[in-house]
């Protein structure tokens, strides 16, 4: 069953083709990867499907209902979180304040004057989300005295405060560390099986992506250029060629 | 609004005439600021707030220098130089601190400077309002058209303001150091890595901005219609006036620009003061005598002379610096903090 | 719920603190500083509440203290209206005023935002001024504010008077802090600190924003009133640019990101004009160096920089506890 499909989106910024005829089917529940070189326009389709802009043509389809051209709040109504490549924080407030503030928005209590601060179920929420980003520890840390780790984790935290359907990571892994890359992925994977949601996450580090992926998709130049498993697209010669770069002593001249 | 008084005045030609000519005179007064304040915030990103007093500190320069040299030229040269000056000093030991600081920061450096140069001016030249006169350059027989008369001060400076618009165009769009500005309005730490010493420019734009401020301070201490006088508080009205149309994008200036001047220049109009406009010129000597009445710092540039001369006692009860600023240009001392009370 | 108890009886003790001030015979010029500082106290405060919680910067917060005052005023001279009454219409008056300048400026942002309020500002400041009919022009409210009896408090007493606003100024104090503990007062500071994330969350980020500016608004005409009553009339210059200048000047003395450090720094103000006052007749000049001093040097208010220091102390504690939590961690195979 298909949880996102995007069909024929095209978007361009002045002259430039970001985005080109991209078709792509996101079944409910996969844990899929879109990689491709910069510029390939990866960030630019994320922007298209959380409502940043709306694209010139296409549809995105959510659960069957078109969301293209909507605007923001009500694609983040519907079930779609997202985490930035630079963590897109509150630097004033504690990890626990923010993920409680996040949650109150979801629940629609957002404007509440007579209540005091942090209402019990956001609260209890908060908590939750914490426990499975591994983030009590640091609960009370003001979110800019947080290390980069941490901050990427509480990015993404504060997506899934929204108790999204689909959950768009760009580069969870970037900025860090070899260890710190395969503790975070490992993390995003246990939620993902603790949650059931439609994960789709941008990387560059093909390890991770061939390890975790179920499936695989690769943009070029706004177009997309191959999809399927991790072991189809690391034979694939296009994608060899485009990107993950030709295989030593085959076919290279001297 | 005296609508009866504007259908008389667009009946006669010289009406006409007169009002036009001073309307285009305020308006390009407002130009001449605005643009100030627009280059510097174009290339700077930093809203001089603070504008007025330099261009307020401009007028008095420029009397001065006029009292002293008796040359009119001198003066507004002098005049213009001089604030340039104080603004690349200004920029460069105050408002370069709070570059990349929040705008809350800039306005409270502005607001400092706005508050001391108040003082300042009021030190050295006194509280009551100066009146300069018609330069001696300037005391022609008036030119008459259509029936009206236009004072050629007003010519002069409408020429002067059309040719420094034209000027900076040129400069910022056909010269290198133009060019450099630009880069560096959008860029500056870029330029800065090409081996442009930036700061330099910086303080060069800040000091274009402010002599253009210092040089309509010049021209409006003779050419005011309203006033011809130099009240301190009045500039702080300017600067809210100036802020109106400012267009990070727009570095040059455009004749928009201008036309924004001549719209809000009609909240100004004599129209609606009610009484007719005072023609310097033919009746310059007598304007030049007439002693300007005491500014205070709650009425704004609507003011009769007649009525300043009942204002002599204020409300029963005021707030200690009310009450000092509208005592103190009288000359009196404020009242002791008990005295506030009924 | 223990905060909320703690905040309730804080605001009890200064209430009670407040009303001995008379009690005890205090000179009455003390009093009449205390009134002053309440109502600019009020209008740092409410503007606090722009600027420190929501990031909103506003140049224009003076026009919401001189239309309190002025509908006030106008109400008790029509002779129309008890004091409640006129209360209550300056406040609805403010808040639809606040409503209609707030839907169009909050959709902009910083600078423009900041001079928009500025502009509207003096766009009220100089029809007060020229509506010389109506509002006395620059003379201010002529002849007084009637104060009818109501309810049995006579406020032509200076001591009912002061208790009157007294115990408004201490609810209104109230209001606001619990607007800040709120839900809505973290919204606000989701606001402020990254208004493209809190629209990614979903929140109305324009509707916040109004819906601070009204209140924002009302808690200024409140104190626009309580000066009102004070000097009893109302002067253009409630609503001229250098009032709004000063309550952001009284903001940054006490520092905007403690709640009470507007307070504060209205106290810090009114004191430091009064003490210029006796020496010199300058006092915008050495206001305007004591700005600059500030600005220049510490950037940020002095309860700002104390409230800063304790929580890097706080902070340091905590990660000391986690690393000594660590150790011990590691200690355990």
């Amino acid at each position: 069953m298909s949880r996102l499909k995007l069909e024929g989106l095209a978007k361009s910024f002045g002259g430039v083709a970001a985005t080109r005829d991209v078709s792509l089917d996101f079944a409910d529940g996969s844990f899929s990867a879109i990689i491709g070189p910069n510029g390939a326009g990866k960030t630019t389709l994320f922007n298209l499907i959380t409502g940043r802009f709306p694209p010139d043509t296409g549809r995105i389809l959510l659960g069957g209902e078109d969301i293209a051209g909507l605007d923001r709040r009500a694609i983040v109504r519907r079930g779609i979180g997202r985490a930035f490549q630079v963590a897109s924080l509150f630097p004033s407030l504690t990890v626990e304040e923010a993920l409680a503030a996040a949650v109150q928005a979801h629940q629609r209590r957002e404007t509440a004057k007579l209540q005091s601060f942090p209402l019990a179920s956001s609260r209890a929420r908060a908590a939750e989300i914490m426990e499975m980003l591994k983030l009590t520890s640091v609960a009370g840390i003001v979110s800019r005295n947080l290390s980069h780790g941490d901050q990427k984790l509480l990015d993404i935290g504060l997506a899934l405060a929204l108790d999204p359907k689909v959950l768009l990571l760009d580069e969870p892994t970037a900025g860090m560390g070899p260890e710190e890359r395969w503790q975070m992925i490992e993390t995003v994977q246990a939620l993902w099986r603790a949650v059931h949601m439609t994960l789709i996450f941008i990387e560059h580090d093909m390890d991770i992506v061939f390890k975790v992926a179920e499936t695989v998709r690769v943009l070029s130049y706004g177009a997309v250029l191959a999809e399927g498993t991790p072991d189809e697209i690391r034979r694939n010669p296009a994608v060899i060629e485009a990107y993950l770069g030709k295989a030593a002593g085959a076919g290279t001249a001297p | 609004m005296d609508l009866e008084a504007l259908m008389r005045c667009l009946g006669t030609g010289s009406c006409v005439v007169t009002q036009l000519t001073s309307s285009l005179i305020i308006g390009m007064l407002l130009f001449l600021i605005a643009s100030g304040v627009t280059l510097i915030f174009g290339v700077l990103n930093i809203t001089n707030f603070a504008h007025g007093s330099l261009y307020m500190i401009g007028a008095y320069v420029a009397l001065t220098l006029y009292q002293a040299s008796g040359n009119y030229f001198v003066a507004a040269i002098g005049a213009a130089l001089a604030v340039g000056l104080l603004g690349v000093a200004f920029e460069r030991l105050l408002m370069s601190k709070v570059y990349g600081s929040n705008v809350l920061m800039q306005l409270l450096v502005c607001y400092a400077v706005i508050l001391i140069c108040d003082d300042l001016v009021k030190i050295i030249w006194g509280p009551s309002g100066l009146s300069m006169g018609m330069p001696a350059e300037f005391r022609l027989p008036p030119i008459r058209f259509l029936g009206g008369v236009i004072p050629p001060f007003y010519l002069f400076m409408i020429g002067t303001a059309a040719a420094i618009g034209l000027v900076l165009w040129l400069v910022i769009e056909r010269t290198r150091f133009g060019k450099v500005v630009r880069a560096a309005a959008v860029n500056g730490p870029m330029v800065s890595a090409l081996g442009i010493r930036v700061n330099l420019y910086y303080a060069a734009v800040f000091g274009i901005g402010s002599a253009l401020a210092g040089a309509t301070g010049a021209a409006s201490a003779v050419a005011d219609p309203r006033h011809g006088l130099l009240d301190p508080d009045r500039i702080l009205h300017r600067h809210g006036d100036r802020r109106h149309g400012l267009d990070r994008r727009r570095l040059r200036r455009r004749p928009a620009d201008r036309f924004h001047a001549l719209l809000r220049q009609h909240r100004l109009s004599p129209v609606r003061r009610r009484r007719d406009v005072p023609v310097h010129g033919a009746g310059a000597d007598l304007q030049a005598e007439r002693p300007v009445w005491p500014a205070a710092p709650m009425s704004k540039q609507i003011r009769h002379p007649d009525r300043s001369a009942k204002r002599g006692v204020e409300g029963p009860v005021l707030s200690m610096r009310r009450q000092k600023r509208s005592l103190g240009y009288a000359g009196l001392r404020p009242a002791p903090l008990g005295m506030t009370s009924l | 719920m223990t905060r909320r108890w703690r905040d309730l009886g804080l605001a009890g003790v200064g209430l009670v603190v407040l009303l001995l001030v008379p009690l005890l015979g205090a000179p009455p010029a003390i009093r009449d500083f205390i009134m002053f500082a309440m109502a600019y106290g009020l209008l740092a405060m409410s503007l606090n509440l722009l600027i420190g919680y929501t990031g909103l910067v506003s140049f224009g917060h003076a026009m919401f203290f001189a239309s309190g005052a002025y509908a006030f005023g106008l109400a008790m001279q029509s002779g129309k209206f008890s004091i409640p009454a006129a209360f209550a219409l300056a406040i609805v008056f403010t808040a639809v005023l606040a409503l209609v300048i707030g839907a169009i400026c909050v959709r902009l942002n910083e600078i423009y935002f900041a001079f928009l309020t500025l502009a509207f500002q003096m766009l009220i400041y100089n029809i007060i001024l020229g509506w010389v009919s109506f509002t006395g022009g620059d003379q201010g409210l002529m002849g007084g504010i009637p104060r009818p009896k109501f309810l049995g408090i006579d406020l032509a007493d200076r001591t009912q008077l002061y208790v009157f606003c007294s115990v408004l100024f201490i609810v209104c104090i109230a209001i606001m802090r619990q607007i800040v503990t709120s839900p809505f007062g973290y919204t606000l500071r989701l606001i402020r600190d990254n208004q493209e994330r809190a629209a990614f969350l979903g929140i109305d980020v324009a509707r916040a924003k109004l819906v601070c500016f009204v209140i924002s608004a009302c808690v200024a005409a409140v104190g626009g009133i309580l000066l009102s009553l004070f000097v009893s009339g109302a002067y253009p210059n409630f609503g001229f640019w250098t009032t709004s200048g000063e309550a952001i000047f009284m903001i940054l003395l006490g520092g905007s990101s403690v709640f009470l450090g507007p307070l504060v720094g209205t106290v810090i103000l009114r004191l430091l004009t009064d003490v210029t006052i006796a020496y010199t007749s300058h006092t915008e000049l050495v206001l305007g160096i004591v700005i600059l001093v500030l600005v220049l040097g510490l950037r940020k208010g002095p309860l700002d920089v104390l409230a800063e220091r304790l929580e890097t102390r706080r902070q340091a504690v905590a990660q000391k506890v986690r690393d000594a939590a660590d150790t011990e961690a590691r200690k355990r195979p």
